[in-house]
């Protein structure tokens, strides 16, 4: 029982750090819609058929070049400029790899009847403004004036491909890694490993042996790590996670126990299944954007 | 009986301990994040500056790919030359940043002169070159604003407490803002 109050006082903490994580820092501004893939067709006017093939030219083209296309098309601005908007989701979806900055992002206002292409740092030598600015006259607002919405992004989306295609655009080295920086992350993993058998094993006896295992282990690594923060944090986050763990599959056994369900570990889910309401909800077959920057690059019309 | 007075020592001492730690961390941490702040400021004003480069170098080709149209608007041109030549010969952040502001009303008027040209704007290289121009005022302007964001968050660190403590202790002051001149703050837009 008591490591059942245990639990149930966790659960507040938890979530509490959750939210703190979810929502880090937000500025007050208009709220960004979240990323549903390569096209993010909010505003609705293109066929759900050209959608498709669309969404899988941009994702193929992803996979030869590394370069992440995208297009958003929104059904009004609210009053703020389109090289606003455009900048803004670009750093809040994070468009293109990380570092590379090799992203390129359509976005389509169509009540405000703006287009913008906005182009990431990386993509600023290869798609210049001027080019851009030509592409938007020649391929998007003919189109786009006779509100062939779907047409109109559809050309120019294969315009922005085909030039960084025929440019002298090369896809993104593999920045390599400090040695023990790659090793790191298994390490700790491992550790986790243990630390979680350790709970496991001895969920019935203890609910706290996972944290100071998770503790030492922590110290021990950090120590092979090198540095002050390492040794600081690595056995105190390593502890703390150590004593959760713990602590919820003790709660979670003791609450299978004490209503006579199974307690074996394949019947259990590995030890969790008991340990209250949650879990994760499922995601989406889009595993989002790369991280990638943009400085205000690329050119905007209106239609 | 004197077992828990050696147990109540201990637990004392290790409150003491963690809490002169703890203070230390606060006191480490909050002096690297005023420098990791201050510098990140520094750097992107570095971006800011880049861009204007980036500007000045393009209105060579603006000039050389106009100038023989409109004789009338030799004053832009003049003044764009001046403030060109200022900003070459400024050695101050801020006389640069002076300098670079008073071209962007030049340059905004200039924008305003070639739209109303029917000739100007049908040629292909005009309308190339007003789109590298108009995106080097936009890039300018993310740069500028992204500088706003760090001097705020710098500043807050500065200027709230207890934090404000450890920046007064290593001489650590609030940074300006960027502000724009009356007039320039709107990217000239081009709209053919």
């Amino acid at each position: 029982m008591k490591a059942r109050f245990g639990m149930k006082r966790l659960s507040p903490l938890m979530a509490l750090l959750l939210t703190l994580a979810v929502t880090g820092v937000g500025l007050a501004q208009t709220p960004l819609p979240q990323p549903m893939g390569h096209v993010n067709d909010f505003a609705e006017v293109i066929p759900a058929d050209v959608e498709a093939g669309l969404e899988d030219s941009l994702r193929q083209f992803e996979v030869d070049t590394s370069v992440e296309l995208a297009v958003v098309t929104i059904p009004s601005l609210d009053g703020a400029p389109i090289e606003d908007y455009a900048v803004r989701l670009f750093q809040q979806w994070g468009i293109g790899k990380k570092d590379v900055d090799n992203g390129v992002l359509m976005v389509l206002a169509v009540q405000d009847r703006d287009v913008r292409i906005e182009v990431g740092y990386g993509m600023e030598t290869y798609l210049t403004d001027g080019q851009v600015g030509r592409i938007l006259d020649t391929q998007v607002l003919p189109e786009l004036g006779q509100n062939n919405y779907a047409l109109g992004i559809l050309k120019g989306m294969k315009a922005v491909a085909e030039t960084i295609k025929t440019s002298d655009y090369q896809p993104g080295a593999v920045r390599p890694r400090p040695p023990l920086g790659a090793v790191a992350p298994f390490l700790v993993a491992a550790l986790f490993g243990i630390v979680y058998l350790a709970s496991f094993l001895a969920r019935s006896k203890s609910f706290w042996l996972g944290g100071v295992l998770g503790a030492v282990g922590g110290a021990v690594l950090g120590w092979v790590w090198g540095g002050l923060w390492p040794i600081i944090a690595l056995p105190i986050g390593l502890g703390i996670l150590g004593l959760l763990l713990d602590a919820l599959l003790s709660s979670a056994y003791t609450h299978q126990k004490t209503s006579g369900r199974p307690t074996r570990w394949a019947s259990t889910l590995g030890g969790f299944s008991g340990a209250g309401r949650g879990g994760w909800s499922g995601g989406k077959s889009f595993g989002g954007f790369g991280g990638g920057r943009s400085g205000g690059g690329g050119a905007s019309r209106r239609f | 009986m004197g077992k828990l007075v050696a147990l109540g020592c201990g637990g004392v001492f290790l409150v003491v301990l963690v809490a002169a730690l703890s203070l230390g961390l606060y006191v480490r941490s909050t002096y690297n994040g005023l420098v990791e702040r201050s510098q990140a400021i520094d750097a992107q004003w570095a971006q800011v500056e880049t861009q204007y480069q980036r500007r000045f170098d393009l209105i060579p080709n603006l000039v050389e790919a106009t100038k023989g149209i409109f004789q009338q608007e030799q004053e832009v041109f003049g003044r764009l030359a001046d403030a060109r030549a200022r900003y070459a010969g400024a050695t101050q952040p801020n006389q640069r940043a002076e300098a670079a502001t008073q071209v962007e009303s030049a340059l905004a008027r200039l924008l305003v002169v070639v739209e109303n040209y029917p000739a100007l704007r049908s040629q292909e290289n005009v309308t190339q070159l007003m789109d590298e121009l108009a995106g080097t005022e936009n890039r300018i302007s993310v740069e500028r604003q992204r500088y706003n964001e760090r001097v705020q968050v710098y500043n807050n660190t500065v200027n709230r407490f207890p934090s404000n403590m450890i920046a007064g202790w290593f001489g650590y002051e609030a940074r300006a803002y960027f502000q724009a001149a009356p007039g320039a703050s709107v990217a000239p837009k081009v709209q053919f």
